[in-house]
């Protein structure tokens, strides 16, 4: 009995070694330098497709297994497209799909634990931060990725977009005529928006790409139009939810709404619109995971996603595709502040500005 | 009558095996998790070795005494109410003669299983100071110059939190009045005392055990409760606990060092809910009313005090039910949500043909459904044996166990997911991605709550009943088989019902823990609402609304013929 418990009881102690150390566990992948050197250019027969070689071994493999944060009818919608597709060479899809934090948590547990069960992880660019650090993911440059320009995919070919995220101020049309309506992201600190205003509690990406790209890192300058936009803003919680209560009537403008999701309630008819002159863009997209099972599917999905054909899948689904040219212009603002993995270092400093000014902390 | 105590049954056998395989189970279960959250509380990501740093952060800083006020008052102020409804709601419907009483039944439930979300997001369309429809109509129809409601406040929240949690709390007070033996208050009766006096001084302090369980899980509730902090609390500038974890574990990278400080501090405030539950029934014995003699609770005659009571439930059905249904059923039905009747020209199925056509529907319904049968089954199954050891017994260490079965209170739902991967994902039967995994979790999370439950109901039995069956020769097995549990069936019935209700609604752990086939109802309500689908989430509500009508009403004439409703 006393065995038995000094047995049980060191397991739980190692399973706690495991959970709590970190780097501890001999089967997670040794931290990669991001480096373009370490990178290895698949060789391709036509630009923008794989060799023989990649799909003779994916279709050995035969599955691939995609972690993604797009929701669960588009995830499948894209998987349906895929399988469709000739160039997934009969590969299956599975499909694990989950908001972009609680899939990189996952996957990083996994990881952490011995166990890689993606094989390409496709979730927010600043979410991709993460297992770019740790060095789970593996440098392979997508051929059908080459033209992209170069803020829409790492140098390495560590990860690349796939679609963007437009953030934005949106308004209620019936409280705010178009005239009236925010043009640029400090309209947002006019004081004639005091009390109507919402922010979404949780959008310090916004601040970081405002803070990066258009005022060049003046933080100064970053917290001053934070603080007068915030003299006017009451916080909410969830995107959906705000947008919802916006249409309403709970505010006048929502300082972050999603462009996207926008877009479709005004489809609908509901009366709401969004600023198009300028917005931050997020990046979101896909890494190939390091040590993965299927490797050679991973490339296999990631070239029929990132080309033409997955591109097209992705606009088909109102959302806004990477690829130059392939997104509907309308869903686009004029100007752009791209955020992305490339920011993850300058977050912290953002969210203390956002704890202590946006939730008063 | 301490002495009363005594060990396990003389003879050991299953007497001995059952208890000690719970009592690891139990072990196992919290024993992990706990430990990665105080081990975590311990760490800084990316720094090796032990530090007091997070609590020094957390604790010095004055604003976490706050937030602890703030979790404080709001748990404090929802149990009130929700005991104050509830309790008063199942003594009407349970033990008086009040018109059309088992019709109300399962419409009481009805917010049980209206996501946490949605019955908030409904309170705001009702009470909010600028488009509540209930300030609209009232300051129309008296002239009012200012909103008679503000939901966006500490109250708002106290208010939306305890009518959706009083419930619960009906549950397990009709559990504790359908187990009560009237001879208190038939003597009292005879002695010529009046109805009030008995229910105030004979009724009511009976029901103390149940009392005090029931306002100890709408306390814990309250202060690990999220929606409504979060969608009510964040403009109100109420910031409590839970959404400091939140927003602990959701900033880049993950702060599960803080959030590990933050869920003890969690505990702790949970622990003072304990202590003072334990002193309110620290005498089990005077609350023993369940004996050898065969009874049946007796029916007050409310005489012309029946229709005061049936208006007293009309207006909480009105309040609590109906109003919040009927905003659910209006969003549901437009293309989008305005205050307005003219929306009444843009009805649409199109959300209800939303859910129907999602692709993980079907299965997220059986999967939840299935989820929730076992959990529930194994939740109270696991209890019940931990309660007996705990309350009938004198072995050393079982108030360890009580304290273990209680412990996962403040283990954030997410901390709890991150232990069980880690645990498991390695385990050599592959449980890992399927419903197994889920069930443990929930089994996990709802153990405090099933512990109540079973306490409760345990202290209010006598132990006379299994001494004659130990003296008569029946094992360990066949007494708590044959006697412990029929006599506990309907407060163990609404435990069951309680955490089958709680897991169809669990998501903080099932995030992190679901997969394509596992998927459940709560995930694919958070999948619909983060695409903007909040319109389909109300359809999906409501079509669970009359779902769960219709399953209770059936089940309630199940139970009915099977003796347990008859009272």
């Amino acid at each position: 009995m006393d065995r038995r418990r000094l047995v049980m009881w060191l397991g739980i102690v190692g399973l706690l070694g495991a959970a709590c150390g970190g780097g501890t566990v001999a089967t997670s992948p040794t931290p990669a330098a991001a480096t373009s050197a370490a990178a290895s250019v698949a060789p391709t027969t036509k630009p923008g497709e794989l060799d023989a070689d990649t799909i003779a071994k994916a279709k050995t493999e035969g599955e691939v297994v995609l972690y993604t944060s797009l929701s669960s009818s588009d995830s499948k919608k894209i998987a349906d497209a895929f399988a469709k597709s000739e160039k997934s060479y009969g590969i299956k899809i599975t499909v694990n799909r989950k908001s972009s934090e609680d899939l990189v948590t996952q996957f990083m547990t996994e990881v952490k634990a011995g166990k890689i069960l993606a094989d390409v992880l496709e979730t927010g660019g600043l979410d991709l931060a993460q297992p770019l650090k740790a060095g789970y993911l593996e440098a392979w440059k997508v051929p059908a990725a080459a033209g992209y320009p170069a803020e829409l995919k790492d140098a390495g070919g560590l990860w690349h977009a796939a679609r963007l995220g437009v953030e934005t101020i949106a308004f209620n049309t019936t409280a705010v005529p178009a005239a009236d309506a925010p043009k640029t992201w400090e309209d947002a600190a006019d004081p004639k928006w005091k009390g109507k205003c919402l922010i979404e509690s949780g959008d310090v990406e916004v601040l970081l790409g405002l803070g990066e790209r258009k005022y060049k890192g003046d933080m100064a300058k970053v917290q001053d139009v934070l603080t007068r936009t915030m003299a006017n803003c009451t916080p909410a919680k969830g995107h959906t939810e705000t947008v919802d209560q916006l249409i309403a009537g709970q505010g006048a403008i929502f300082w972050g709404a999603h462009a996207h999701s926008t877009e479709q309630k005004r489809a609908a008819g509901a009366p709401v619109d969004y600023m198009q002159t300028e917005g931050v863009v997020t990046i979101d997209g896909p890494g190939l995971v390091k040590g993965a099972k299927h490797p050679n599917a991973g490339k296999v999905f990631l070239n029929w996603y990132l080309g033409d054909e997955g591109q097209k899948a992705l606009s088909d689904l109102f959302r806004v595709p990477a690829k130059p040219g392939a997104a509907n212009a309308r869903l686009l603002p004029k100007t752009i502040y791209y955020t992305g993995p490339t920011l993850a270092d300058k977050f912290s400093a953002y969210q203390d500005m956002w704890n202590k000014i946006v939730l008063k902390k | 009558m301490r002495g009363a105590r005594r060990a396990l049954p003389a003879r050991p056998g299953s007497g001995i095996i059952v208890p000690a395989l719970a009592a690891l189970l139990l072990l196992l279960l919290t024993a992990v998790p706990v430990a990665t959250l105080v081990m975590g509380s311990l760490q800084i990501e990316g720094r090796p070795g032990f530090t007091t740093a997070n609590y020094e952060h957390v604790y010095s800083d004055p604003r976490t005494y706050r937030l602890l006020l703030n979790s404080f008052l709001y748990a404090v102020g929802t149990s009130i109410l929700a005991i104050g409804l509830g309790t008063s709601l199942a003594f009407i419907v349970e033990r008086t003669n009040v018109p059309f009483r088992r019709g109300f039944f399962a419409v009481t439930l009805v917010p049980l299983i209206v996501p946490g979300i949605v019955s908030t997001i409904a309170w705001i369309y009702l009470a909010s100071g600028r488009i509540g429809v209930l300030n609209r109509g009232l300051m129309a129809a008296l002239g009012l110059e200012s909103p008679p409601f503000e939901v966006f406040s500490l109250l708002g929240m106290v208010w939306t939190e305890g009518l959706h949690l009083s419930p619960l709390v009906f549950l397990v007070m009709v559990g504790a009045m359908r187990a009560m033996d009237p001879a208190l208050e038939e003597a009292a009766m005879t002695s010529g005392a009046r109805p009030l006096r008995t229910l105030r001084v004979v009724t009511l302090p009976v029901l103390v055990p149940a009392l005090a369980a029931a306002a100890l899980i709408m306390f814990i509730r309250g202060l690990e409760s999220f929606e409504v902090p979060a969608l009510l609390g964040l403009p109100a500038e109420v910031p409590v606990i839970t959404s400091e974890i939140y927003f602990a574990l959701r900033t880049y990278p993950q702060d599960y060092g803080l959030a590990g400080a933050l869920g003890v501090g969690l505990l702790l405030v949970s622990a003072v809910g304990v202590w003072s539950y334990g002193r309110l029934t620290r005498r089990a014995e005077r609350f023993a009313t369940i004996t050898g003699k065969g009874y049946r609770p007796r029916i007050v005659e409310l005489g012309r005090w029946r229709w005061v009571a049936f208006v007293y439930i009309l207006v909480y059905l009105l309040v609590v039910v109906v109003l919040p249904f009927l905003v659910l059923l209006f969003v549901s039905l437009v293309p989008f949500y305005i205050p307005s009747l003219d929306m009444l020209q843009k009805l649409t199925l199109q959300h209800y043909v939303t859910v129907f056509e999602h692709p993980d529907t079907l299965r997220a319904v059986r999967n939840s459904f299935v989820l929730a049968l076992s959990s529930a089954t194994i939740t109270m199954a696991l209890t019940a044996v931990i309660a007996w050891i705990v309350v009938r017994t004198t072995l050393p260490g079982r108030r360890v166990l009580d304290l273990l079965a209680f412990l996962p209170i403040g283990i954030p739902g997410l901390v709890l997911a991150v232990a069980i991967i880690f645990e498991l994902i390695n385990f050599p039967i592959p449980i890992y991605g399927t419903l197994a995994i889920l069930v443990i979790a929930y089994v996990t999370r709802y153990l405090p709550y099933g512990m109540r439950t079973s306490t409760a109901a345990m202290v209010q039995l006598h132990r006379e009943l299994e001494e004659a069956a130990a003296v008569s020769g029946a094992s360990w097995a066949t007494s708590f088989r044959r006697i412990v549990v029929p006599l506990l069936w309907p407060s163990l019935v609404a435990g069951w019902i309680y955490v089958f209700v709680v897991s169809v609604r669990e998501l903080s752990s099932s995030v992190l823990l679901v997969s394509h086939d596992s998927t459940v109802l709560s995930f694919l309500i958070l999948d619909l609402q983060q695409s903007g689908q909040s319109n389909a989430v109300a359809a999906l509500s409501v079509m669970l609304v009359l779902s769960l009508v219709v399953i209770v009403g059936l089940a309630q004439r199940a139970s009915g013929r099977f003796g347990v409703k008859e009272g």
